[in-house]
């Protein structure tokens, strides 16, 4: 068998226990075939669980530790992975957990999930030194209007439907978790990293229209309109240079 | 110049790294833990390096499979390298997938001569891309292919040979694939080309009914520690390190482990180069 396909059928066993590859193994007394191929084979589901487990200890909690492997062996089954870094690998479980897991805080779980995986984004995403409240004293008062701001890399948006980030914060202060899972409770959150430390709030429907609006390149002057008042929008502006949020301004068109 | 005696840099030490700055010669670092944008990991990097060197070694590489080379990765290497300034770069006699799938583990190769052409060029593509030579490490087996007609430590021989690479030995993985395969680890250490063993790994490992499983996650154990004072009597002295990736201890325990090495190379009457 040549090395390709060598390779296809073991990996082929790895994924789908196709047992085809058990012909090239050599086999003998000390140890039966299944126990050697087996080896390949759970290592790479159970590395596949520890890792999402590290990536997402919140829900490893509120799922229990069986329903957790469970449900991961589930999506490892479904999608073989495909990214250099095992860490990578949760990009798609949170929008996989909504849509497989049943019961009342299948919502709230999902949730958990996108929130841990937001945190984690912004933990090691690109460093890029902050705009402060100084950094805009370079722009005359006439060019306001028109300016447009970058924002930090680290930056992460989320909208949830439950009260996940809360469950969320009680794990993490090791404190009693909600008492139940609320899936009515709308809530927008921001998730960024300064310096070395995440930071994360809630954001009012007013500064979450304006956020977006001025992620989406909107200028300063559209802000104010959009807000109906300069104030408003003034005061939204230096929270977010305070913040660390703001990387850069350019004048735009 | 990479000289003595090291460990494998984990976040659970990087407080106490820079703190305490124990006695360690150099450190080996996960490439893959480094290739990301920025944060914590980066930083931290940056700092321990200026008070260590280190190597570089990687996961990633896929040195068999037949699959083409990734030269996107291998491009972040060369940029971590330059970061680095590393003693060398390093990754495994295997392959982690194919077909654009990556089962995140180090796969074994037969040892034939189609698999011996097959690296050969590769190396060379990766070497010439990163401007080095690169050193490779046997890796654990659990399987033996009915296809292979050399020993692995023959086919070692020729690999680094023909392909003008250097080896990582890990004396914890031949001890363990010779349990599992049944070849005497000493025939295996006397096999290998001397002049190309540029480091040496240690590490633990767990047993599985009458099988060995290469896990990292337990201290150095004594066989181990036996055929590793064996191989420096034959290599001489040569950068050591322990590798550990699970239940990891204090920094302080790992250190008092790496004396064990220092002991096993005075023993013999010589410091690791």
């Amino acid at each position: 068998m040549k090395l390709a396909e060598l390779q296809r059928s073991f990996q082929a066993h790895v994924l789908y226990q196709d047992p085809a590859i058990g012909t090239q193994i050599v086999v003998d007394e000390r140890c039966a075939l299944s126990l050697r191929l087996g080896v390949y084979t759970g290592a790479y589901a159970t590395r596949l669980v520890e890792v999402l487990a590290e990536s997402f200890p919140a829900v490893h909690e509120a799922l229990g530790a069986r329903l957790f492997e469970r449900s991961i062996r589930s999506f490892v089954r479904e999608r073989p992975s495909r990214v250099r870094s095992a860490r990578d690998y949760g990009a798609e479980l949170p929008a996989w957990l909504a849509t497989h897991l049943a019961g009342p805080r299948a919502a709230g779980i999902a949730d958990l999930a996108r929130f841990e995986w937001a945190v984690a984004g912004a933990f090691d995403a690109a460093d890029q030194a902050t705009l402060g409240p100084a950094g805009l004293a370079a722009f005359d008062a006439e060019q306001w209007a028109r300016l447009q701001f970058a924002f930090s890399p680290t930056l992460r948006r989320l909208s949830v439907t439950s009260n996940a980030v809360a469950w969320w914060k009680c794990a993490c202060a090791q404190q009693p978790r909600p008492s139940r899972w609320r899936t009515n409770c709308a809530q927008q959150w921001l998730v960024w990293r300064r310096e070395l430390a995440v930071y994360y709030r809630r954001l009012s429907q007013a500064e979450t229209r304006a956020l977006d609006a001025a992620l989406a390149g909107t200028a300063f002057g559209q802000l104010c309109v959009q807000l109906h008042e300069a104030r408003a929008a003034a005061g939204l502006l230096h929270g977010w240079l305070t913040e660390g949020l703001i990387v850069g301004a350019s004048i735009g068109p | 110049m990479i000289q003595g005696y090291g460990l494998g840099l984990r976040p659970q030490h990087y407080t106490q790294l820079l703190q305490d700055r124990p006695p360690l010669d150099w450190l080996e670092i996960l490439s893959e833990n480094y290739l990301v944008p920025g944060g914590k990991p980066l930083y931290f990097l940056d700092r321990i390096r200026e008070l260590y060197p280190m190597v570089m070694h990687g996961v990633s590489l896929s040195i068999g499979s037949t699959e083409p080379v990734d030269f996107e990765y291998l491009t972040q290497l060369k940029a971590l390298a330059r970061r680095v300034r590393p003693g060398w770069i390093s990754d495994h006699l295997c392959w982690t997938g194919t077909a654009g799938v990556n089962l995140h583990d180090l796969m074994p190769l037969p040892y034939t001569a189609e698999a011996l052409h097959h690296l050969v060029g590769r190396i060379r593509q990766v070497q010439d891309f990163l401007e080095q030579r690169i050193v490779i490490e046997n890796v654990s087996s659990y399987v033996t292919y009915r296809s292979s007609e050399l020993t692995e430590w023959q086919f070692i021989a020729a690999l680094t040979a023909e392909a003008d690479c250097d080896l990582l030995l890990d004396v914890n993985n031949i001890y363990v694939s010779g349990i599992n395969h049944g070849f005497d680890p000493r025939e295996f250490v006397a096999g290998i080309p001397a002049q190309r063993v540029r480091q040496i790994h240690l590490a633990g490992h767990s047993r599985q009914g009458g099988f060995l499983i290469d896990t990292h996650d337990a201290a150095v154990a004594p066989p181990v520690w036996e055929l590793y004072r064996h191989t420096v009597q034959r290599l001489g002295p040569v950068p050591t390190m322990i590798e550990r990736d699970g239940n990891i201890p204090p920094l302080a325990e790992l250190v008092a482990e790496l004396q064990l090495a220092r002991d096993a190379c005075s023993d013999r009457g010589a410091q690791a180069a």
